[in-house]
């Protein structure tokens, strides 16, 4: 019995290291972060099946949206991780640990979304008024996979690393889900806040949402 | 000596022939495959868009290779079979879906469906729905005739799938979810079958035969519909019921094959 858990013993370090060499890891995750640098944004036509980019200076006040890309370079300041335990894990579970993951250098703070003309919308049945240069973020919500997401819950979505290939454009939609009551000319400014102090700002044409 | 002895023993065994000759025989095994319609007595579907989920037609037909009896006496016996179902409207059964969708919801939205089963895959063993039976088998036979009075009890199997639909409302930014949710995806049923099996026969140990059964289950079926905006997250619920007593009246035509005769 005793010649067995001492086998058992020294047999089991060459299995550990059969089942580790079996999922063929590479440990040593190379990092690296990348920068928000600037953001295009285009209107968005959401009266087909699908949101479409559109030039139109009119569009249908209820299926109005803004789509965002977010341009983001590489900065390229790759190191080694140490592996840990933690990766070892990773290893044997086959579930192997990023080869590159990038962080954000900047990661975003807050989105703001500046109407340049008095903005009158009906909230929960009741007529709300927001004078020209008001903030009216909170009327636009991130859609995703048929789930609408307040914009202070999707900014948490935008900073998470990535992993194994660069992503040189983060593009997302923003609808309108309070529209204005009545036809009217509206133009809205995007700002997009870092946490290293910048602000990322860019603005839609003038257009008629009626 | 030894001749009077071996005449003996030819007589007794030429006599034994002779007396094997004048006695009853049975056949002990059928083999007895069949193919038929099932007419609904009631029907299950009601016009619901939930029928075109469920794996079921009222009207169809059925085959069965595999059905067997066994006497253990020349009036008494058990019968085994095992009854595959299908109808032609399986195979339309998501475009009728759609169809439906798109009438009723149609004007004013985009519908992208999802669903989890495609009834249009033909299965040769077990068709799409179905049947296993066992019971007791009376027989009366005459020379040409074989009329076999069954009660036979078993189980009545099909599926029931889930819908998960999205309505986009045109020329706006509203989404909606319309979800048929069965509970069961797998449908059991105990079913209670009287039949009545009339043979003809054609030779020695071939006959031709038409079954009547007479069939009865209780179905369990409830679907929750639920529409849910997506944005507001209100919701409207709906239960469409499926729990009914189905009672299918089949008709068949196939023949009986006696696999082995004794003597009794």
């Amino acid at each position: 019995m005793k010649t067995r858990k001492v086998l058992f013993l020294l047999i089991l370090p060459f299995v550990a290291e059969f089942i580790i060499a079996c999922c063929n890891c590479n440990l040593d995750t190379q990092y690296g972060y990348f920068s928000n640098c600037n953001i295009n944004i285009s209107e968005l036509d959401n009266s087909g099946e699908k949101a479409v980019v559109t030039t139109s200076n009119t569009i249908p006040k209820e299926a109005f949206g803004i789509r965002i890309s977010i341009d983001r370079v590489d900065n390229t300041c790759y190191f080694n991780s140490t592996p840990s335990f933690l990766y070892s894990a990773f290893a044997t579970s086959c579930d192997c640990p990023p080869e590159f993951e990038y962080l954000a250098k900047d990661s975003i703070v807050d989105i703001e979304i500046i109407t340049t003309n008095s903005y009158n919308t009906i909230v929960n049945g009741v007529s709300t008024s927001h004078n020209a240069g008001s903030d009216i973020s909170k009327f636009f919500y991130a859609y995703s996979n048929y789930e609408y997401i307040e914009i202070s819950k999707y900014i948490k979505n935008m900073n998470y690393g990535i992993k194994n290939n660069i992503i040189e454009q983060y593009t997302f939609d923003l609808l309108l889900m309070s529209p204005p009551e009545v036809t009217s000319q509206h133009q809205f400014i995007v700002n997009i806040e870092l946490s290293d102090g910048r602000v990322l700002s860019e603005q839609t044409n003038l257009i008629t949402l009626q | 000596m030894k001749k009077f002895l071996i005449i003996i023993a030819i007589l007794i065994l030429y006599s034994a022939s002779f007396a094997q000759e004048n006695q009853r025989t049975y056949s002990e095994w059928y083999y007895k495959p069949s193919v038929g319609i099932n007419i609904p007595a009631s029907n299950m579907l009601s016009g619901e868009i939930t029928d075109n989920l469920i794996g079921y037609d009222d009207n169809s037909v059925y085959w069965q290779f595999i059905s067997a009896n066994y006497f253990f006496s020349p009036k008494w016996g058990i019968e085994f079979a095992f009854q595959a179902n299908t109808s032609s409207r399986f195979s339309k059964k998501i475009d009728q879906l759609n169809n439906e969708l798109n009438n009723e919801f149609g004007n004013k939205n985009y519908i992208n469906t999802n669903t989890g089963t495609r009834y249009d895959r033909f299965n040769i063993i077990g068709g799409n729905i179905e049947k296993g039976f066992l019971g007791v088998v009376y027989r009366y036979e005459t020379p040409k005739i074989v009329i076999l009075p069954k009660m036979l009890i078993g189980v009545t199997s099909f599926h029931s799938t889930y819908g998960i639909i999205y309505l986009k409302e045109k020329n706006t930014n509203n989404i909606s979810q319309l979800s048929y949710d069965p509970k069961t995806y797998t449908n059991n049923y105990f079913t209670l079958a009287p039949s009545l099996t009339f043979g003809y026969r054609l030779s020695e140990r071939i006959l031709a035969n038409i079954d009547f059964t007479y069939s009865f289950y209780q179905t369990n079926i409830e679907y929750t519909k639920e529409h849910t905006n997506l944005f507001t997250q209100n919701k409207t619920t709906e239960n469409i019921s499926y729990k009914k007593g189905i009672s299918t009246i089949s008709v068949g035509a196939g023949i009986i094959i006696e696999l082995r005769k004794v003597y009794y």
